[in-house]
């Protein structure tokens, strides 16, 4: 600051500036600051701002808002004079505020969505030290997971709803799963993911079948301005106790990627070993409770983009290892091995293309090949010599191909109406030993929606989806009505109706399996489960420091798949139709930040439809009527502290999972019914890191997972002896783990 | 550009690719006897002498016996179909087939002293097959007592669902399969007039008012439930499970013929067999000395019979509706001492018991007078159980003794390795006995239950 003593009698000068957002809006209620007379004003809800009183010189001045990069400016100031002055801020990616594209036409800011839409970024990723999804979302509010040890599978549960109306997305194109267990959202590379994208409530006008309970939407690295760069990661991870350098026991993940661009070419590649040893628990001999499971992971990426054009194609490619090891005949010294090996190449092309301001267009393909082979064989542990088994169906390949076309365009009629129609083309093929046939499922829909601003406070979005299914009768069409109030510059209501949708998988339509313990047939003649739903939020943005967000939801379904009997044989089970489930519950999520402590704070309290209710029946039950709904209340938070003088983060996250109660019904000797209420216990889960960067492109991450050495949670259940691991003690993890990364970075721009 | 891209794609396939790993083989297909060694007794004129493989053989497949007789001669005393050439037996494994036996025939009116063997012993088979352990089969003229070996049941073609029963004879080494669907009815042979239903499938039975099949037709079925559920009333519709020839759905047979009512049959689809059309029968006695069936489909107006005629050597003869006549089911009850099959038995449904179809039952032939014991390891070691252990042991009559508690299809699936079998057939030799495997889970294979026992004491 150079101000000049004999210049002090003269009148002062002022700056009178606005602030506009990437996207062109106002950059209301941001902070300037100006460096070195320590002297701040806020923007107004038009972005202006004024600073008065400013003698002569150059000053610099930093703009800062919440989700938005800061910016620096120096400006030259005359006595006497307003110096006029517009600034534009760019998008950062801190936790409260966000750009999204679930759900959009194109990327939109989190505030002005009409999906309340939440967010997983970069950062908290890297922060956690995750080795897979799983790993990230573990201590989000509303989401559960429940592994199968026998297969080695975990799936996800969100907000009170299973997996199999969870809709996951891969860049917004769905990824395929052989059945209803979401074991796909474990087989992506957490490495090559830029943020996580939840919606939670219906999305099927957009999204199509499953996307009953709401979307998952992994989006992938884009390249940013760096000509040429180079990632690595490598992770070492302890499973409990167990750890060996490296290789088999514990976790070891490695990790390397490139991106590189040229012109307005693009191309990155990237590799990941993901190797897990598994973990003996509670098992003898050679058995294991949780599978040693070994992924690799392959993707290729090339993209063209102009300022109106940005295309790009994308190959993912994984490879995984599930080994299941049976314990020794000790009559014959024989054990009985099963590999489970899985192939999935998932092809994307994806293209944008803005033909005028008023008109883009959006073109997404993808095509998958999945196959999953079972191996089993036989070990004589006394010649060590491995045979194939000849055991029937012990050595199966089911593959699924899936194809997915889509294409949306987005016009701007008015500034106060816009149209989104577009076409969405779903392709499956299926085959396998127990799969009936060959079959095939098209599904056509055509949807449009359409946003409209009455006021510059009020966004509407109606929006409806017509489907034309080859095989079972889909719903005609499917509505819903998104809306989103500004009640007050800070204040942001959002409103929503929907009805949702989930076709019958090709496994529930034609999935055969007979043996000794399973009689189950396909049902060719289901129907589409669908589901009206309610959700609400209200988020209040107090200062650019806090956010809170109120939200609730009420969804009813109806005719949930589910096992049923085969009415022409009793003793053979098929999908039906015949649930009816709802869910509801209320969410408070809070965003803070305070000095150099980052932190959310979350609750929600959410209420599944009592288990025995589900099926209409007359049976009455001793104790009366019973309750509708079954409640479970969850609390987490993400701390993130930051020693500015070492550099390092500390990082706490934690969730308390209350516990999960549920009906068993018991025929008493009376033969009366009894409804017993039984409880999965609840549970604490926390994860402690560390992060320091320790040389120019080198950052070490270390910390504990786990901390409460959670494995199993008790189960009130007296239902046991499933060969499933669905009851008795519920399965959460192999318990506390240590692990010690380093990640390596660097650009050449 | 363009060879940037092609050779990503290539680098991420190819990765992949490099990881496959070239599968393990398949095992070897071995080719031996069932035994090596048995008995042909006086009363036996030929024998039918099984080879078994490990697996069906792809193409037809050579298999050279050479065949060494001792103190009895080739062509005047005993032959074979097909004849030796130059003392070696040349068979031929079909394709598709995993088995091949040839035909051992005494000539009529020979007289032995009991001490004349012949011995088999596998020469050659043809590649891929290789020649298993058991590779020569000695046969005695004689009955003999074995002294133990190893069997593989043949509980053919269905894993689980196996299609056969297999009867076991210890002392002689020998098994004898037969369709658990190959029967309808079982008549007893002992004091008593009891017919029983076929437990093997299922079969559920119940009495109507009426004493003339004639008059049955469709509308007798109207409402009627004729099937073994799982549940506490279906319990009334099958014979008891434990075998007791007192508690048979149809009653004892009346030497006044009015008493003996038409009964509808459903032949049962345990065990994935297949539908048939229920059936109306009525029996009757035959004087002192046997039975008379009546049977017909639901809305024939006349019916067919089949007589049945006592044999104090078995327990029960067998008729089948499929052939019209009598059928071969149990051996003798002196050759056989346990039976493996799918059969009926009883679980808890929480609060009542209710019929239940088990694989792999095995009953001890407790009409014919076989008694057996369960052991565990932890009160004696199979390797140790020896001749001064029987007398503490509790020999029981009960048909399910062994029953499904031998093997595991929950938890550790395999069989149960904490525990064994003493079994003391009817003459009075005991063996003990110990499954080796019946799953892929514990290296076996699902309807060949594989197990092995010794004589702990001769008669």
């Amino acid at each position: 600051m150079q101000t000049t003593i004999g210049r002090a009698q003269q009148t002062p000068g002022s700056i009178e500036g606005t602030i506009l957002l990437a996207d062109g809006v106002p950059g209301a209620f941001a902070t300037v600051q100006i460096k070195g007379i320590k002297k701040t004003v806020v923007a107004n809800e038009n972005g202006h701002f004024t600073v008065t009183n400013l003698p002569s010189g150059n000053y610099e001045l930093q703009f800062t808002m919440v989700g938005y990069e800061p910016v620096r400016q120096t400006i030259q100031v005359e006595n006497g004079r307003a110096t006029p002055l517009t600034t534009r801020l760019k998008v950062s990616n801190t936790p409260l505020n966000e750009v999204v594209v679930t759900g959009q036409y194109e990327p939109q800011s989190l505030k002005k969505s009409v999906f309340n839409v939440r967010v997983i970024d970069s950062e908290r990723i890297r922060l956690r030290g995750a080795v897979n999804v799983m790993g990230v979302l573990n201590n989000e509010l509303g989401f559960r997971f429940s592994s199968d040890l026998t297969l080695g599978t975990t799936d996800v549960q969100l907000m009170g709803m299973s997996g199999r109306n969870v809709k996951i997305l891969l860049d917004g194109l769905p990824m395929v799963d052989r059945g209803d267990t979401r074991e796909s959202l474990n087989q992506i590379d957490v490495n090559s993911i830029e943020r996580i994208e939840i919606v939670e409530g219906p999305m099927s006008i957009s999204y199509g079948s499953d996307a009953l309970a709401g979307v998952i939407n992994i989006i992938t690295r884009k390249p940013g301005t760096e000509q040429f760069g180079v990632n690595a990661r490598i992770q070492e991870e302890t499973a409990n106790k167990a750890y060996n350098l490296l290789t088999n026991q514990g976790l070891h993940l490695q990790n390397l990627g490139l991106t590189w661009q040229a012109k307005r070419w693009n191309v990155s590649a990237g590799a990941t070993n993901n190797t897990f040893g598994g973990w003996q628990g509670q098992s003898e001999g050679r058995v294991k409770d949780w599978l040693p499971k070994d992924q690799l992971f392959g993707h290729g990426k090339i993209g063209y983009r102009t300022t109106t054009v940005n295309v790009y194609y994308r190959l993912d490619a994984l490879k995984e290892n599930l080994l299941s090891q049976g314990a020794e005949n000790v009559n014959t010294h024989q054990a009985r091995d099963q590999k489970y090996i899985t192939y999935r190449y998932v092809h994307q092309l994806q293209g944008d293309w803005k033909l005028s301001d008023r008109l883009q267009l959006n073109g997404q393909a993808s095509y998958t090949d999945y196959q999953r082979r079972t191996q089993t064989t036989i070990l004589d542990l006394t010649s060590g010599r491995r045979t194939l088994s000849l055991g029937e169906g012990e050595q199966d390949l089911s593959s699924f191909i899936s194809q997915t076309y889509r294409a949306t365009a987005s016009y701007k009629v008015s500034s106060a109406v816009s149209l989104q129609p577009g076409v969405d083309i779903n392709l499956d093929a299926s085959s396998g030993a127990r799969i009936l046939g060959s079959p095939t499922i098209h599904d056509f829909a055509f949807f449009v929606s359409s946003t409209l601003n009455p006021t510059s406070r009020v966004s509407i979005r109606p929006g409806l989806r017509f489907i034309k299914n080859s095989v079972y009768d889909a719903p005609p069409v499917i509505p819903s009505l998104n809306t989103k109030f500004a009640l007050a510059d800070n204040l942001d209501l959002r409103l929503a109706y929907a009805r949702g949708f989930r076709s019958p998988a090709l496994r529930e339509l034609y999935f055969n399996f007979f043996d000794a313990s399973h009689s189950i047939r396909g049902n060719p003649n289901l129907k589409a489960e669908s589901s009206n739903s309610f959700n609400g939020s209200l988020a209040w943005q107090a200062n650019p420091k806090f956010k809170s967000t109120l939200g609730f939801f009420y969804n009813v379904f109806h005719n949930l798949i589910s096992y049923g009997v085969d009415p022409s044989d009793p003793r053979i089970s098929m999908n039906i139709n015949i649930d009816k489930f709802k869910t509801t519950g209320v969410t408070l999520e809070n965003g803070f930040s305070w000095k150099t402590l980052q932190a959310t704070v979350g609750f929600s309290y959410i209420g599944r439809y009592n288990n025995l209710l589900t099926i209409t029946d007359t049976t009455r039950y001793i104790e009366g009527k019973l309750p509708n709904f079954m409640w479970s209340p969850e609390v987490n938070t993400n701390l993130t502290y930051t020693l500015k003088k070492l550099d390092t983060k500390l990082s706490l996250f934690y969730k308390y999972s209350g516990k999960r109660p549920s009906y068993l019904a018991t025929v008493m000797a009376s033969n009366q019914v009894s409804a017993t209420l039984t409880e999965i216990a609840p549970f604490h889960w926390a994860d402690f890191t560390i992060t320091k960067p320790i040389a120019k492109y080198l950052t070490l991450t270390t910390g504990v997972k786990n901390l409460f050495n959670i494995t199993r949670l008790a189960n009130t259940s007296t239902d046991t002896g499933s060969a499933h691991s669905s009851s008795g003690l519920a399965p959460v993890s192999y318990g506390r783990s240590y692990f010690l990364g380093l990640s390596f970075q660097w650009y050449k721009n | 550009m363009k060879n940037v891209f092609l050779l990503l794609v290539v680098l991420v396939v190819s990765t992949l690719n490099g990881c496959k790993e070239s599968d393990p083989p398949l095992p070897d297909n071995l080719i031996q006897f069932e035994s090596a060694e048995q008995g042909l007794d006086a009363t036996t004129k030929e024998a039918t002498i099984k080879l078994k493989l490990s697996r069906a053989v792809d193409a037809a497949t050579p298999v050279s016996i050479q065949v060494t007789p001792t103190g009895i001669t080739y062509g005047s005393q005993f032959t074979t179909t097909p004849a030796t050439t130059n003392n070696v037996l040349s068979l031929t494994v079909p394709a598709g087939s995993s088995e091949t036996s040839f035909k051992l025939t005494k000539a009529d009116e020979l007289f032995l002293s009991g001490t004349e063997t012949i011995a088999f012993a596998i020469a050659s088979a043809g590649s891929p097959v290789m020649v298993g352990t058991t590779v020569q089969l000695s046969v005695k003229f004689t009955s003999i007592v074995s002294t133990g070996t190893t069997l593989t049941l043949d509980g053919g073609t269905g894993g689980s669902s196996a299609i056969n029963a297999v009867f076991a004879d210890l002392s002689n080494n020998a098994q004898n399969p037969v369709k658990r669907a190959g029967w309808d009815l079982g008549f007893y042979s002992g004091a008593d007039f009891r017919v029983i239903l076929n437990n093997m499938t299922g079969a559920t039975a119940i009495a109507l008012a009426k004493t003339d099949l004639t008059q049955v037709t469709a509308a007798d079925t109207v409402g009627l439930v004729l099937a073994a559920n799982p549940d506490a009333t279906s319990l009334k519709l099958v014979d008891d499970v434990t075998g007791d020839i007192t508690k048979t759905v149809i009653a004892a047979v009346s030497a006044t013929d009015t008493d003996n009512k038409v009964y509808l049959l459903n032949r049962g689809t345990s065990g994935s067999i297949p539908t048939k059309a229920w059936v109306k029968i009525r029996v009757l006695r035959t004087g002192t000395t046997g039975y008379t069936l009546q049977y017909a489909g639901i809305r024939e107006t006349t019916f067919k019979t089949i007589s049945i005629t006592k044999d104090n050597a078995y327990n029960f003869k067998f008729a089948s509706f499929d052939t019209g006549a009598l059928v071969e089911i149990e051996p003798a009850k002196a050759r056989w001492d346990i039976a493996w099959t799918g059969a009926l038995y009883k679980t808890s449904d929480g609060v009542n018991e209710v019929p239940y179809y088990f694989s792999d039952q095995v009953f001890i032939n407790f009409l014919g007078g076989v008694t057996a014991a369960e052991v565990l390891t932890s009160a004696v070691a199979y390797d140790a159980y020896a001749e001064s252990n029987i007398a503490t042991t509790t020999f029981k009559s009960e048909r399910s003794v062994i029953g499904a508690n031998w093997r595991a299809t929950t938890g550790t699936i395999g069989v149960k390795t904490d525990r064994f079998y003493v079994v003391k057939d009817a003459a009075g030799n005991v063996y003990k006995l110990k499954f080796i495997s019946f799953i892929s889970q514990d290296g076996g294979e699902r309807g060949k239950p594989k197990f092995e026992f010794k004589l702990v004491k001769k008669a």
